[in-house]
């Protein structure tokens, strides 16, 4: 047949997977993901199941049409050639001369071999004897096909009938032909009634269905290729339509993607002027904003960047000069009055602070640029804490604050560190303590378990009030604007503190509470870029876990800042 | 003394303000401003160290510094605003022997450059290092180094590493003691400084850079002379 070809070829022209492959599809699992990952999956799918009902409702529908109108159509014939039939069988019944039932045989027989023959195979006749049950003449099989039901309704109502019986074997349509198999069948039944021997009669004709059942059957095939079809046209249709839906959709949301991952060149292309060529346009036009946009602020801050790292370059050649200049002022002060050699030294003095500032500054600004690397080797921890205490014990002096190293491990601590930089948190840290540690004793500890090394300064001085413990590591951030600074700190040594434990992936947190003094710990893997789950040492100090007087403030347990962190900061922390 | 002392520099105050210095420690120093002409400058001075900024109008620091080093084997001190790595390194690449970040003090530099122009009395001495059926020859009064038939000319300060190592075969030196004994610095400093020359040093010396066997790394510690 031509039909199926066609649909075929129809089917065959997307690139259909494998059997292997459409196996692993089917699985319940990918079906659902698919389901709700493909759009065009789930409209085709939607499509075919909605026309596969559509369809079949249809075809029942159709089927049962066809086959009542068939069969309508066989029933008004059959009853028209029962109402002929009986009008000759009556009319020789009344001529006939014959008195008793026995002298009538031969003429029902002739009867039934005359009616036989007017059928022509569409049906069989059956010439029965009410009164004498049991006998009359049968053209071939209507006398076990018929049902005692139809003989009681004619032999009582006196009154043509008709059902329709199942036969086992369609009965021969003509002698000499074979009957069929099983089929339906029409039996029409008709009294007729003797006049000379006043005996009545039934004539039944059969009619087997088996041509009607036929063409029910091709009409049933035929629908059901022809639904089958449709469906599966319907299906491509929806795939097709999808597609050129679906096809752009994609394509917009790959754009969006490698958008997003920063490929701000990406633009989707534009075909034609419809609603996708629109929302392709109007995509590109945001894209381009978006691209605009960033570049500007890209730029903006690139600039910014390079200007602050300018200015401290271009500042470094003329501070040089001063700076050797003052230098040498201040060697030679003991040859100027009392006024002149205090200006040099004031000079010398606001210059290395001047120069703190400028080197701060630079390092933010490497910072922000992201142009900072680690460069991380084996160092010993403890080590390096007791020289910068030893370094800081001097500066300490001066304001009377004494530096208590007990609490420094006497065995080496090795970790994979910046050297540099740990000296320079610790630096910052123990100069940040000496400046509000009010004069009082300063305890430096140190631990390390197996991923972590933390160290802790602790000061004993006027404490952060709740809230500032994420403010300290803000730039140029002061606990009092009017507290005069003696030390003379640059306002960034916290910041840099930060950026380099954060660079390191470590944390650093701040705690305190006002006039219990604050604690500082930094926490860092001990192998670079290495986990960090907890820390060996507590943030809280052990001394500060009963709740302070003077404050009434209430204390968290160790392990926690105490402070009331700011909104959406926490404990702040840098890292992970 | 050694004492002339070429300083290229385009910020007038700074170069006027460095003889200023140099002069009250005793040296003599000439000016060029211009990176063109320093080279010229270079051959007409005929300086015992030059003081370099590595940002200068028309031919820049480092060219400079590739320049001289082309020629002449003399100290170079860079003077450079950036610490950043990518700038020292670079310099020290092309051949300076040491760096000063501005803003420096006076002190500093003289120091710096003191230990540059440092001249000990020069030590009969030969020494080998490296394996030995091809050792590296130095003869320490002379001046000289030589492999095999070949004459190998090294800096001053390349020479004072290698005699350093040479002096004591077998012992470790970590990059700290290389920078006080060789450099001269008494605190903590760069230690890029000794890496870049370290393969410097390897360039000229050792038959396959990549397979030392004259300087060998000790991982984790520093340097030490050869054989393995």
């Amino acid at each position: 047949m031509r039909v199926p070809d066609i649909v075929g070829r129809l089917i065959r022209i997307p690139r259909l997977p494998g059997p292997r492959v459409a196996l692993r599809l089917l699985t319940i699992p990918a079906l659902r993901r698919r389901w709700r990952r493909s759009l065009s999956f789930r409209i085709v799918s939607t499509t075919l199941l909605v026309s596969v009902v559509v369809v079949a409702v249809l075809g029942v529908v159709l089927l049962d049409q066809v086959g009542r109108g068939l069969l309508d159509a066989k029933r008004k014939a059959s009853l028209a050639e029962v109402a002929a039939d009986v009008a000759v069988a009556q009319s020789q019944l009344n001529q006939t001369p014959a008195a008793t039932p026995a002298e009538l045989d031969p003429l029902l027989e002739s009867l039934v071999n005359q009616l036989s023959i007017r059928g022509n195979g569409v049906y069989s006749v059956a010439l029965l004897s009410t009164s004498d049950v049991g006998t009359g003449f049968d053209s071939g099989g209507v006398r076990q096909a018929l049902p005692q039901r139809l003989r009681d309704v004619v032999v009582r109502q006196q009154a043509e009938a008709s059902t329709y019986v199942h036969l086992d074997s369609a009965p021969p349509s003509a002698p000499g032909v074979a009957g069929g198999g099983p089929t339906e069948a029409l039996v029409v039944g008709a009294p007729l009634a003797a006049r000379t021997t006043s005996a009545t009669y039934e004539l039944y004709l059969l009619f087997p269905l088996r041509a009607e059942e036929q063409t029910l059957g091709l009409v049933r095939r035929t629908l059901a290729l022809g639904g089958a079809a449709l469906v599966g046209l319907l299906a491509l249709i929806s795939f097709l339509v999808t597609r050129q839906v679906v096809r752009p959709v994609r394509q917009a949301a790959q754009v969006a993607t490698r958008l997003a991952a920063g490929r701000l060149q990406e633009r989707m292309a534009v075909h034609g002027q419809d609603d996708l060529a629109r929302l392709a346009t109007s995509f590109n036009e945001m894209a381009r904003g978006l691209q605009r946009q960033i570049s500007e602020l890209e730029e903006l801050s690139r600039v910014q960047r390079r200007f602050t790292a300018d200015v401290s370059h271009e500042l470094r050649t003329p501070l040089t000069t001063v700076r050797m200049a003052a230098d040498l002022l201040h060697e030679a002060r003991a040859d100027f009055t009392a006024e002149v050699a205090r200006s040099s030294e004031l000079l010398v003095g606001e210059l290395d602070r001047f120069e703190a500032l400028l080197g701060d500054l630079l390092e933010i600004s490497r910072y922000d640029a992201r142009a900072a690397v680690l460069e991380v080797e084996p160092t010993d921890v403890a080590g390096l804490l007791r020289s910068e205490c030893a370094y800081a014990t001097r500066l300490a002096g001066d304001r009377g604050s004494i530096l208590s190293t007990s609490g420094i491990p006497e065995e080496p601590v090795l970790a994979e560190v910046d050297g540099r930089r740990v000296s320079r948190i610790v630096r910052n840290l123990l100069s940040n303590a000496v400046e509000h540690g009010e004069g009082a004793q300063i305890e430096i500890s140190l631990a390390a378990d197996e991923e972590s090394v933390a160290l802790r300064v602790r000061d004993h001085g006027v404490g952060l009030r709740p809230g500032e413990a994420g403010l300290v590591f803000g730039r140029f951030w002061r606990a009092d604007p009017s507290r005069a600074r003696r030390t003379g700190g640059t306002g960034l040594g916290l910041s840099i503190a930060l950026e380099d434990a954060r660079l390191h992936g470590g944390w650093l947190q701040a705690w305190g509470e006002p006039g219990r003094g604050a604690c500082f710990r930094l926490v860092l893997p001990r192998v670079a870029g290495g986990p960090l789950h907890g820390s060996p040492l507590p943030l809280q100090p052990a001394d500060a876990e009963t709740p302070a007087d003077d404050a009434g403030h209430q204390p968290t347990p160790p392990g926690s800042a105490a402070t009331v962190p700011p909104p959406g900061r926490g404990v702040v922390e840098a890292g992970r | 003394m050694k004492g002339r002392i070429l300083v290229v520099d385009d910020d007038l105050a700074l170069a006027e303000m460095l003889g200023i210095v140099l002069r009250g420690s005793g040296f003599q120093p000439a000016f060029v401003a211009d990176g063109d002409r320093a080279l010229q400058a270079f051959r007409d001075v005929r300086p015992d160290l030059v003081l370099l900024d590595l940002m200068l109008p028309g031919t820049n620091g480092i060219d400079v510094c590739r320049a001289i080093r082309a020629e002449s084997g003399v100290p170079i001190v860079m003077l450079t605003a950036k610490s950043d790595t990518l700038d020292v390194v670079l310099g020290l690449e092309c051949g300076a022997d040491d760096y000063v970040v501005k803003p420096f003090k006076p002190t500093e530099l003289v120091a710096r450059v003191r230990a540059r122009l440092r001249n000990d009395e020069p030590t009969a001495e030969d020494l080998r290092i490296g394996p030995p059926e091809d050792p590296v020859e130095i003869d320490v009064a002379g001046h000289r180094v030589r492999r095999g038939e070949a004459t190998i000319s090294l800096t001053p300060l390349e020479f004072d590493l290698l005699v350093a190592l040479a002096r004591k075969p077998r012992q470790v030196f970590t990059r700290e003691v290389l920078l006080e004994q060789v450099w001269g610095y008494r605190h903590p400093a760069d230690t890029r400084l000794v890496n870049v020359h370290v393969q410097r040093l390897r360039a000229k010396v050792e038959r396959d850079p990549e397979r030392p066997d004259v300087v060998i790394t000790v991982r984790g510690v520093g340097y030490k002379a050869g054989p393995p």
